[in-house]
């Protein structure tokens, strides 16, 4: 594989793996896949760089308010309607499957007839171009790069060290037990769902600064981050990392081999084989007693 | 006289409804599919309209029996519905067969897939069926628009007029057929529900240690619930592959899944018939309205407004429509019992 193919690599493996750390919190804090990671990536990005292009706002504004308003959408997700229908049902998990499946194509359709339906280019943050052997790095994957980073050592240190972080694994791991201790579980998966709309927010404005975005990108981003969360499973934050580098080696590899579409029919594979075999993925929990 | 006796005795009649309540049932959605045809019988455009409505039922009624009765939420059924399709299609035009083969061979395919989906995540929670059914159906998609030497590719691919016995179908009785299959599905799920069989999937929803303490095992009713979904979805598009003589991949997108959740869930969970009127609904209002006053934002806007209703109907009213029926036939009851009282 060309040199140049793994710094797709890279910048793929950290934008998934971005998402993937979003389901994780999710998953960790209210044991709940969430669907809507690719299209709130999706929402920021094109809110960025609509604003920006069409409306002429300073850059850094528009970025900012389109990563606040993945953080703001992922917040009224959780008290609006997933909350209400997790305590109606008793936490019955389809009716919230559905909601967060309506949800996905509510944003989807919502960014479309927003910002319209033709791809726009994403904003970089620093476009300087380097030259590294054969292969051309570009600043904005530089960026990628340490922002990622950056972000999981940043929630490991808070699941690890902080009151809320600890907490979020108790909620995450029987609800019940941690409301009859007193612990603010609605609080806490509020933080976990905010956490994971910022985390797409980022991961999609400097997606889209590669790859540029277009509405329909959503469904696509969200099965990318599923499916590196359940590769690297949920034993540790950085499984979905690991996870993320191993799929978008994976897809990168199988499009410059056989194309476009086998990507679909790789993904598939790969997540049926999981499933099937190792449904906890790579790292899994381990329980001491 | 025996206490047996006594007891026959002192049970109040039942009232009309209850005595013969599937006979009323089955009559009632028998003359439905009447004035469904009397309004077919007019322009052939209506035709293609009650063959849309019955595509739509039997998609609505096969996501009804695993994800209403059972709990199983399958993604994939763009992907049933375009097998059927697809199946009747190629039979027709690449092997020269009658393209009624491809209904129960759509039907099967389907079938085997859904098992084999089922299986791979029958000890998981619900998010994984989710997740690995609308990879499935994102796959299904690439597939029709890729490999261009069996599905045509984007251009999609003809579907010859079905024939039995040398004897050419035409479009009004594939309409007049479709109505039956709807209605005999109809009939034969609002049985099934409350049969023993039934009424062990509908366990197997809320509470499945009790199916399993039972003897029986609850993955296993969930795959069988979902083939039997995967089947019934696969009918309708056979159907309307067949009524349409032609089918492109872009009938068989992800929208798709969206429609297939929101008719049961907008008709109501009580009975297969509130899937069928959640059908009715959607093609009436999407399409006919549409075609009426030439509302282009609402064709745009479509999968937008689908996804609000889904979230209202989730918020506001879970039970569907015949759920709301219910709650104001009782309210009334209460109003009546407090007059009299």
């Amino acid at each position: 594989m060309p040199v140049q193919l793994w710094v797709s690599v890279v910048e793929l493996g950290c934008f998934s793996g971005l998402l993937a750390l979003g389901y994780f919190l999710v998953l960790r804090g209210a044991d709940l896949f969430m669907f809507t990671m690719g299209p709130l990536a999706m929402f920021a990005a094109l809110f960025g760089s609509y604003q920006v292009t069409k409306s002429g706002w300073p850059m850094p504004i528009a970025v900012l308010v389109g990563i606040a308003l993945a953080v703001t959408i992922s917040g009224l997700t959780e008290v609006l309607i997933v909350r209400p229908i997790h305590k109606r049902t008793g936490g019955e998990e389809n009716p919230s499957i559905v909601a967060v499946v309506a949800i996905l194509f509510l944003l989807e359709q919502l960014a479309g007839t927003l910002f319209g339906r033709t791809p726009l280019p994403g904003q970089p943050f620093w476009d300087k171009q380097f030259r590294w052997g054969e292969a051309v790095v570009s600043g904005q994957t530089i960026v990628t790069v340490i922002v990622t980073l950056v972000c999981f050592v940043a929630i490991m240190f808070w699941l690890r060290y902080s009151a809320s972080g600890r907490m979020l694994r108790a909620v995450g791991d029987n609800e019940n037990a941690a409301r009859t201790l007193g612990l603010p579980v609605d609080r806490i998966r509020l933080i976990a769902f905010c956490l994971a709309g910022l985390l797409a927010g980022l991961a999609g404005t400097m997606f889209a600064a590669k790859a540029g975005v277009t509405f329909t990108n959503g469904m696509q981003w969200s099965l990318v981050g599923f499916l590196a969360v359940i590769v690297g499973g949920l034993g540790s934050v950085w499984a979905p990392l690991l996870g993320a580098v191993l799929v978008a080696t994976l897809q990168t590899f199988t499009i410059f081999q056989f194309g476009n579409a086998a990507r679909d029919y790789v993904t598939f594979a790969v997540a049926f084989l999981f499933f099937a075999l190792r449904p906890k993925g790579i790292f899994q929990t381990k329980v001491r007693i | 006289m025996s206490k047996s006796d006594e007891l026959v005795s002192i049970q109040p009649p039942q009232p009309l409804w209850t005595r013969h309540r599937w006979s009323i049932e089955a009559a009632l959605a028998g003359l439905a599919g009447l004035l469904l045809l009397l309004y077919g019988s007019g322009a052939g455009s209506r035709q293609d309209t009650v063959v849309l409505i019955c595509t739509y039922a039997l998609l609505a009624l096969g996501m009804y029996v695993p994800y209403i009765m059972s709990g199983s939420l399958s993604l994939a059924y763009n992907a049933y519905l375009g097998l059927g399709a697809y199946a009747c299609g190629m039979l027709s035009t690449k092997l020269g067969w009658s393209s009624l083969w491809g209904v129960p061979i759509g039907m099967v395919l389907s079938a085997i897939i859904a098992v084999i989906l089922a299986v791979a995540t029958r000890k998981l929670s619900g998010f994984y069926l989710a997740g690995v059914t609308l990879l499935f159906a994102v796959a299904f998609q690439s597939f029709l628009l890729d490999q261009v030497d069996i599905t045509g590719g984007p251009i999609g691919m003809q579907i010859v007029r079905p024939t039995i016995f040398g004897y050419s179908i035409s479009r009004v009785q594939i309409m007049v057929a479709s109505v039956i299959v709807v209605w005999a599905v109809g009939i034969f799920l609002a049985r099934m529900r409350t049969s023993i069989f039934g009424v062990v999937v509908r366990i197997r929803k809320d509470n499945p240690q009790v199916v399993e303490a039972s003897g029986i095992s609850a993955p296993a009713i969930s795959v069988v619930a979902l083939a039997l979904g995967a089947a019934i979805g696969s009918m309708g598009g056979s159907l309307y592959g067949m009524m349409h003589g032609v089918i492109q991949p872009e009938t068989f997108g992800l929208h798709i899944i969206f429609l297939a959740i929101f008719m049961p869930l907008l008709g109501g969970q009580r009975s297969p018939w509130g899937a069928v009127i959640g059908a009715v609904i959607v093609v009436v209002f999407l399409f006919e309205l549409n075609t009426l006053f030439d509302l282009d934002m609402l064709k745009n806007a479509g999968t937008l407004l689908f996804a609000v209703a889904i979230l209202l109907v989730l918020r506001l009213a879970p039970d569907g429509l015949l759920g709301l029926g219910d709650v104001v036939r009782r309210k009334l009851l209460m109003r009546k019992q407090k007059d009299v009282r």
